[in-house]
């Protein structure tokens, strides 16, 4: 607690001065976040695995898509974090009248009837619910789906449940009716030739 | 267009200025296979991000902006990024009025079209036939003369076979034959074999390789140029002639003409971005349809000359787009691998009557497999 004097008001107040993590200490999951708080970060990897859960495969959660969303809001979806804080906000507090416990703590079930309401927009406080919800669900599909170099679709997760071999140069042949035998690929830039480095 | 125009003038000796909005881009630069910068965000992208657009169907609606990469702002523009699709017109396309309005055969098919201006064109496919020819040759478009029964007269085959048959092409032909219709292959602007045009066609146009199948041609450059863009092409010969001044990040403002209304030349912001002028005896538009309504519009002329801005004593100007409608089906099959990713952008199995057409154009969208 410390005393000081305000201009503003003309008197000396009480302020508390609460000590701001800084930067570089929000780690998640052993990777450091660039834009999200690691609250954040754990609650979006929740709804990420609602969204696309492990079942015999690997979800969204191991594809590391929250890394996607924290990486892509300190860059062009920098303008999206309000919205997300807002809208995580009355996730949060909407679990919390439902069940008494924050969202991550629920269960399966638990999670898919609050983003069950979300999604029908039944959040009284949130007037765009389902909108938002559509941005979480966009969001985590590309991150799942997309470029590893944007930080998810991790081990190319994403690619391999669908059977996508990434970013070949091109097929020898058209593989009609026929498992593409090729081992997945990611690049940085241009595909490379086969036996490029 | 504006490349294949720089190509024919420069060659018949004419000096030509060419200024191009955006900057030039190394095949590294625009043929990266991403589809969170093509698809999923455009708006990052240099050749997008200056120019949203809004769709409305009526101007009381509020528009959102949407950012697309169609057209593309670089040079090259979005040929760079299209699908190949390079069908000719049917000869009845030139006379849609004649054949379905004034036919009534739109009446009897209980289609509404008040609002519409339907007008046939003034020329016809015979007028187009030895261009759309050149094109094909020059180019090197892949595909069966003959195979679709609607399909207007062609003194030449095309130059290239077909590309390969893929996963849908094949089932879309065979059940478009067992209902009875007449599948063919569709003409695609990217090679089956390695081309380059032969006499009497342009053969300063530099050999270009076949294509590998990669299955990302619509929305995405391609990496080893196989799909036609002027930019391999046209370019570089009309720049070997040396008569083409090529100004790239440079941004036409207005169109100037002279008190007897005629055009004079352009004012266009450099790359520095300073207001500079360019006479010219002949003002070319070759910038897209958007860009052409926006300049014809905002030049007004000396002294507000052209209120209503220039080529528009009609009115017209800016009026009666004509897009591309499509409907899309996506259905899972249980039993047959499809592999939706590999092939050209152009997957060309089409059906057509005389008056629709059913194809099967993959666009090679990442998220259309997730159920």
């Amino acid at each position: 607690m410390t005393f000081y004097f305000c201009p503003l008001y003309g008197r000396t107040i009480r302020v508390n001065i609460v000590k701001m993590k800084s930067q570089s200490s929000r780690e998640y999951r052993g990777e450091r976040l660039q834009a999200l708080t690691v609250r954040q970060a754990r609650f979006i990897d929740a709804i990420a695995g609602r969204i696309l859960p492990a079942t015999d495969t690997p979800g969204a959660i191991e594809a590391g898509a929250v890394f996607y969303i924290d990486r892509s809001h300190a860059g062009p979806y920098a303008h999206l974090l309000s919205r997300y804080a807002r809208g995580l906000r009355a996730l949060d507090k909407h679990a919390k009248s439902l069940f008494v416990a924050s969202f991550e703590k629920l269960s399966g079930e638990q999670q898919d009837s609050v983003l069950g309401d979300l999604e029908s927009g039944k959040i009284a406080e949130l007037r765009d619910g389902e909108a938002f919800f559509e941005l979480l669900r966009t969001h985590v599909l590309e991150g799942v789906f997309g470029e590893p170099s944007y930080g998810s679709n991790r081990d190319m997760i994403g690619w391999k449940l669908v059977g996508f071999p990434g970013q070949q140069w091109g097929y020898p042949e058209t593989y009609i009716n026929k498992v593409v035998d090729l081992p997945p690929v990611t690049w940085e830039g241009l595909p490379k030739k086969p036996g490029q480095s | 267009m504006g490349g294949i125009l720089a190509k024919q003038l420069t060659s018949a000796g004419l000096k030509v200025v060419a200024l191009e909005r955006g900057p030039a881009l190394k095949t590294a630069e625009y043929a990266q296979r991403d589809s969170i910068s093509y698809i999923a965000r455009p708006d990052q992208l240099e050749g997008v991000r200056h120019e949203p657009r809004i769709f409305r169907t009526r101007a009381t609606q509020s528009g959102n902006l949407r950012y697309g990469t169609s057209p593309f702002n670089v040079l090259g523009g979005s040929m760079l990024l299209w699908t190949g699709q390079a069908s000719r017109f049917m000869p009845g396309d030139f006379k849609l009025y004649s054949n379905e309005v004034a036919s009534g055969l739109a009446d009897r098919a209980g289609v509404d079209l008040r609002g519409y201006d339907v007008v046939d064109w003034p020329i016809g496919y015979d007028d187009m036939e030895p261009y759309y020819e050149r094109f094909e040759w020059e180019f090197g478009v892949a595909g069966v003369a003959g195979m679709n029964p609607f399909a207007g007269p062609r003194r030449k085959p095309y130059p290239l076979p077909p590309l390969k048959m893929t996963a849908r092409m094949q089932l879309f032909g065979e059940a478009a034959k067992r209902l009875g219709y007449h599948p063919f292959i569709g003409p695609a602007a990217v090679t089956s074999e390695p081309y380059r045009p032969p006499a009497p066609y342009d053969t300063r146009i530099p050999e270009r390789p076949a294509c590998v199948y990669c299955g990302h041609c619509n929305h995405y450059g391609c990496h080893v140029n196989a799909k036609a863009s002027t930019l391999h092409t046209a370019i570089p010969v009309a720049l070997q002639t040396g008569n083409l001044d090529l100004r790239t990040n440079c941004k036409v403002a207005a169109i100037s003409t002279d008190d007897k209304g005629v055009a004079t030349g352009v004012q266009y912001f450099d790359s520095e971005g300073r207001l500079q002028k360019q006479r010219a005896r002949v003002v070319i538009l070759s910038a897209f349809v958007f860009e052409h309504v926006r300049l014809l519009l905002l030049s007004k002329g000396d002294g507000k000359r052209f209120k209503k801005g220039l080529a528009n004593s009609s009115g017209l100007v800016g009026k009666c787009f004509f897009g591309h409608g499509d409907m899309r089906v996506y259905r899972l099959f249980d039993n047959f691998i499809i592999n939706g990713f590999i092939g050209s952008g152009r997957q060309p199995c089409e059906s057509m009557t005389s008056t629709a057409t059913i194809s099967i154009t993959p666009l090679w969208v990442l998220f259309a497999a997730v159920p």
